[in-house]
């Protein structure tokens, strides 16, 4: 017994003769226009493909013709021959199987899945499935309660998790994307918000200034003098400003960016309202690491910049934006920064601390920041530290664990969800 | 940040009235955090923009009228003391500003030396920037006589004993031996030193160093004479200001100084006009203007008719919107309803960061855990243990910590810590970042460029080249990439089993297996395979 079976198609050739054979039986009367043969032959291009390799057709003047007509089809006699039982030639078993007309038969497989006929077994096998014979063995019970070996997915680290979530709150309200550079000059990062230059905050013990680059390019003349005006005395925006001589050199210097809030007021000075802008992006401060601080932290920015805005949509887009990051209770406290007027600190109220938490800082951009940069409309602003928040939800005591050790046990097993 | 203690006593003494609890968990409402509060005193923290706030006196004043005990603007009057102080035009590049104040009929208590000591040391540390823009002088005026001068003089030309010690000092002694000597370094710069001395030529004050001990200021002392000395005239009077207008709530009489042709302090309110249609509409609010004038009273603002009178002691006011933030602090943040949002824009999506979410993607797809690192590094992380030779980097000038001194400008070695940090969790450890690296670029507006990389590490008992080119070969093709790997010689890897990884005729990366002695770098004991791309360039490339 040859170890060979037909296939669906196989069979379904043998009841109804071979593509090719129809397509002779078409030319027998004479030629045919290409088109009207492929209309009428079923499996046209099987068929044209094996009449034209044994040469009993040609096409001429897109016409089909007979060359000569074969008194036998020897594929079609090897499928009558296989089906019967007989014995066919290895190089016709060849093109058949080429074909997928007949299939080689797993003889052992059958041998083998008949020994296990009426036994218990514990595998479900492919030659049991194959050869129906599982319908012959009982299947073993398992162990259903029993854990698995452990895995580890390829999982989102939880900060990324995060900054996917906010980017798509922000998406769904309609806010444009902005990145801006994480060395930045004390033009953008300070001078441009309004922050004098004798602020604490600029100070060496709380920014990275840098030895290489040491310095920046200041932006176009008009701007930089519209911000020194306004620090000097107010420009044109109707306060006193500062009152001290402002230096170019100083707003040249380069820091490692102390605040999103720089990627902010470069959109400013880029757009028309009316405008919704997000960063969220690395930002620094000259610390040393330790459980509670971080030299390196994320930070989300917004900025809306609308005519009509006021205190009390400032306070809607946070309270919305903490709301859709999963926090219940939101309050708002006043506050201080020096770029912002009203400000504002919106804390958010966690359940298991029972306690209400600061969770960033907001306002509406003084005019001081805004008219140099040439927007003459209200501009809300907020910023969030990312990480501190992470910290919270998830009750992390020592931020390290997840940022700079990324500890693989707590990334592999926390739940994000 | 400033956090103040008070006693409750004295808060209460000087509110006229008994503080509940429910009052000291409202003031926060005003603007400064309740820190803690005790049996017998309270903290806040006050914000930088009021310095009027610093003393128990100044707390209070605002406290009264923002619970509503009293309203409007207080008037603080300052009779001519007939005291004259004369400036010397040497110290108009040392220390040029002076402001000067005579308080008469004081009795302090203990309670007044504990506010004034804590006001003194906060306005220091606050908008004094620590003595060096603005720093206060108390003395007692009995003991020395008037006219008294402003002058700056060499260091060796005069001596005095300093406040706390025995013996005479001169200037240059004071620098050298005493505890207060490092404030001298605010002076540094100059060849003379300021001092103040009297008639006689009696040192009150090398300022911004150290009072003499004879003016001492005691329980005993009768009449006050305040100097302040600094580098900005504005900060100087307002700091005077703050200091005699918080004695003054304690009844006490303040007089003016002459100092050449002016008379300190000035406690007249300065005049700002405020549109109500501009409040109204900033806040949202309606308020009639009998309803803004009530508002800001709460404040401590007074109105003549036209102008909203600004108190003396607050200089935080330049601009109207800042009285727009009093009307909201007095209106009550609580009491501002949250609206939604209705500011029609069409959302953007910045496309190398939806690209990168994609690699990143993919990396997970393969069973890669997703890892965060800093992006300020060392060179002994970013070179000598990569056994790579120091290369130009952005440095930081003035880090804290020797771990932060340069911007990575790879993100193999942030990987490798990673592998460090993580020596005791389970193997194998297949680990990928995507991140910015920083690197100088003298074209840049900036000096330098942010570059985003992607890179990825297997590590366990065994691997194999294959097993991470294999992966670098599904990222390539699933971005749409044909690459080519050419041997390579690079110090991190093994040689002969490091490629470069090239697109087209450009070097996109490199791919390899970590160098043993890399591994011995890093403390590491398992092998290592690893590659880094530079995405961002792939990014532009497929764009």
């Amino acid at each position: 017994m040859q170890e060979y079976t037909l296939t669906d198609e196989g069979r379904n050739y043998l009841k109804y003769g071979l593509p090719e054979m129809r397509l002779i039986e078409l030319l027998v009367s004479g030629p045919v226009d290409f088109t009207e043969a492929k209309e009428k032959v079923e499996n046209f291009s099987i068929a044209l493909q094996w009449a034209k390799k044994h040469g009993w057709i040609k096409i001429e003047n897109n016409k089909l013709a007979l060359v000569r007509n074969p008194k036998n089809i020897p594929e079609y006699e090897a499928l009558k021959k296989l089906a019967g039982g007989d014995h066919v030639e290895n190089r016709l078993l060849d093109v058949l199987v080429q074909r997928k007309l007949i299939e080689k038969q797993r003889e052992t497989a059958v041998k083998k899945a008949e020994k296990l006929a009426g036994q218990e077994v514990a595998n479900l096998t492919e030659d049991l499935i194959k050869t129906k014979y599982w319908k012959q063995v009982k299947l073993k019970p398992y162990n259903v309660e029993l854990a698995g070996t452990k895995i580890y997915p390829g999982k989102t680290h939880l900060l990324s998790f995060y900054i996917q979530k906010i980017r798509n709150i922000f998406f769904d309200l309609g806010f444009k994307e902005a990145k801006g550079p994480l060395l930045e000059s004390s033009f953008w990062n300070f001078d441009a918000l309004y922050q004098p230059q004798d602020h604490p905050a600029r100070e060496m013990a709380d920014t990275f200034y840098m030895k290489t680059p040491e310095s920046c390019k200041l932006p176009a003349e008009n701007v930089v003098n519209e911000v020194r005006e306004a620090h000097e005395k107010g420009g044109n925006t109707g306060s006193s400003g500062w009152g001290y001589k402002w230096n170019r050199e100083v707003a040249k210097k380069a820091v490692m960016r102390t605040h999103a809030t720089a990627v902010s007021v470069r959109e400013l000075s880029k757009l028309k309202p009316p405008a919704k802008v997000f960063c969220i992006g690395r930002v620094f401060r000259n610390e040393t690491l330790d459980y509670k601080h971080l030299p390196e932290f994320t930070q989300v920015e917004g900025i809306v910049v609308d005519e009509n805005v006021t205190f009390r949509d400032l306070l809607g887009y946070l309270k919305e934006f903490y709301t859709r990051m999963g926090f219940k209770k939101i309050r708002f406290r006043p506050a201080y920064f020096p770029y912002t007027e009203m400000s504002a600190e919106p804390e958010v109220y966690f359940e298991e601390k029972k306690e209400w938490i600061e969770l960033g800082g907001s306002g509406i951009f003084r005019p001081e920041v805004t008219q140099p940069l040439g927007i003459d409309v209200p501009v809300l602003a907020w910023g969030l530290g990312l990480e501190r928040t992470i910290a919270l939800k998830h009750g992390i005591n020592d931020v390290r664990n997840f940022y700079c050790k990324n500890d693989l046990k707590l990334l592999r097993e926390i739940n994000m969800w | 940040m400033a956090v103040v203690e008070f006693s409750l006593k004295d808060l209460d003494k000087l509110a006229g009235k008994k503080l509940t609890k429910e009052h000291l968990e409202k003031i926060p409402m005003m603007g400064c955090p309740l820190e803690k509060l005790e049996k017998d005193k309270v903290l806040y923290e006050v914000f930088p923009n009021r310095p009027d706030m610093l003393s128990t006196e100044g707390f209070t004043r605002a406290a009264r009228t923002f619970l509503g005990f009293s309203k409007g603007l207080v008037s603080y009057k300052a009779l001519p003391s007939g005291i004259r102080l004369h400036v010397e035009k040497s110290v108009s590049n040392v220390r040029p500003h002076i402001a000067a104040a005579v308080v008469r009929n004081v009795r302090l208590t203990h309670d007044v030396i504990a506010s004034l000591v804590q006001v003194q040391e906060k306005i220091h540390d606050t908008m004094g920037r620590k003595r060096k823009k603005v720093a206060i002088g108390l003395h007692d005026l009995d003991k020395v006589k008037q006219p008294f001068r402003y002058k700056a003089v060499m260091p060796d030309e005069i001596k005095f004993i300093p406040l706390g010690k025995k013996e005479k000092m001169t200037l240059g002694e004071i620098e050298k031996k005493h505890e207060k000597g490092g404030y001298v370094s605010i002076l540094k710069r100059a060849k003379r030193w300021p001092v103040i001395v009297d008639k006689n030529n009696d040192v009150l004050s090398f300022p911004p160093v150290i009072n003499g001990e004879l003016t001492r200021v005691t329980e005993k002392t009768k009449n006050l004479f305040i100097d302040i000395t600094g580098l900005h005239e504005g900060a100087v009077n307002h700091a005077l200001n703050i200091i005699v207008t918080s004695l003054a709530e304690r009844g006490f009489k303040i007089e003016t100084v002459s100092i050449n042709k002016k008379k300190t302090p000035n406690l007249n309110p300065r005049r700002i006009l405020v549109n109500l249609d501009y409040v109204n509409k900033l806040l949202d609010l309606d308020l009639s203007k009998a309803e803004f004038i009530e508002t800001i009273a709460r404040m401590g603002f007074g109105f003549d008719g036209k102008y909203v009178l600004v108190p003396c002691y607050r200089a935080d006011i330049m601009h109207e919107i800042d009285v727009v933030e009093d009307v909201a602090i007095a209106h009550g943040y609580e009491k501002f309803e949250p609206r939604v949002p209705k500011v029609p824009t069409i959302a953007q999506r910045y496309d190398m960061e939806e690209f990168s979410e994609f690699a990143s993607n993919l990396m997970k797809g393969m069973g890669f855990q997703e890892a965060v690192s800093m992006i300020l590094t060392n060179e002994i992380d970013e070179f000598e243990k990569m056994l790579i030779k120091k290369e130009d980097a952005c440095e930081t000038l003035n880090p804290v910590s020797v771990e932060c001194t340069i911007c990575r400008k790879n993100l193999l070695p942030s990987l490798m810590d990673v592998l460090a940090q993580n020596l005791h969790r389970e193997y194998p450890q297949k680990i990928f970042e995507i991140g910015y690296t920083v690197v100088p670029d003298k074209e840049s507006e900036t000096g330098s460029m942010d570059m985003l990389k992607l890179a990825a590490v297997i590590s366990n008992s065994k691997v194999s080249y294959e097993d991470i080119s294999s992966v670098l070969d599904a990222l390539l093709n699933q971005l749409g990439l044909s690459y080519k790997f050419n041997p390579l010689k690079h110090p991190s890897f093994i040689e002969g089993r490091a490629a470069g990884i090239k697109i087209g005729n450009e070097q996109f990366g490199t791919i390899g297996e970590i160098h043993p002695q890399v591994l011995n770098n890093w403390k590491l004991e398992k092998p290592v395979v690893a590659f880094e791309l530079d995405l961002q360039k792939v990014f532009y490339l497929k764009k």
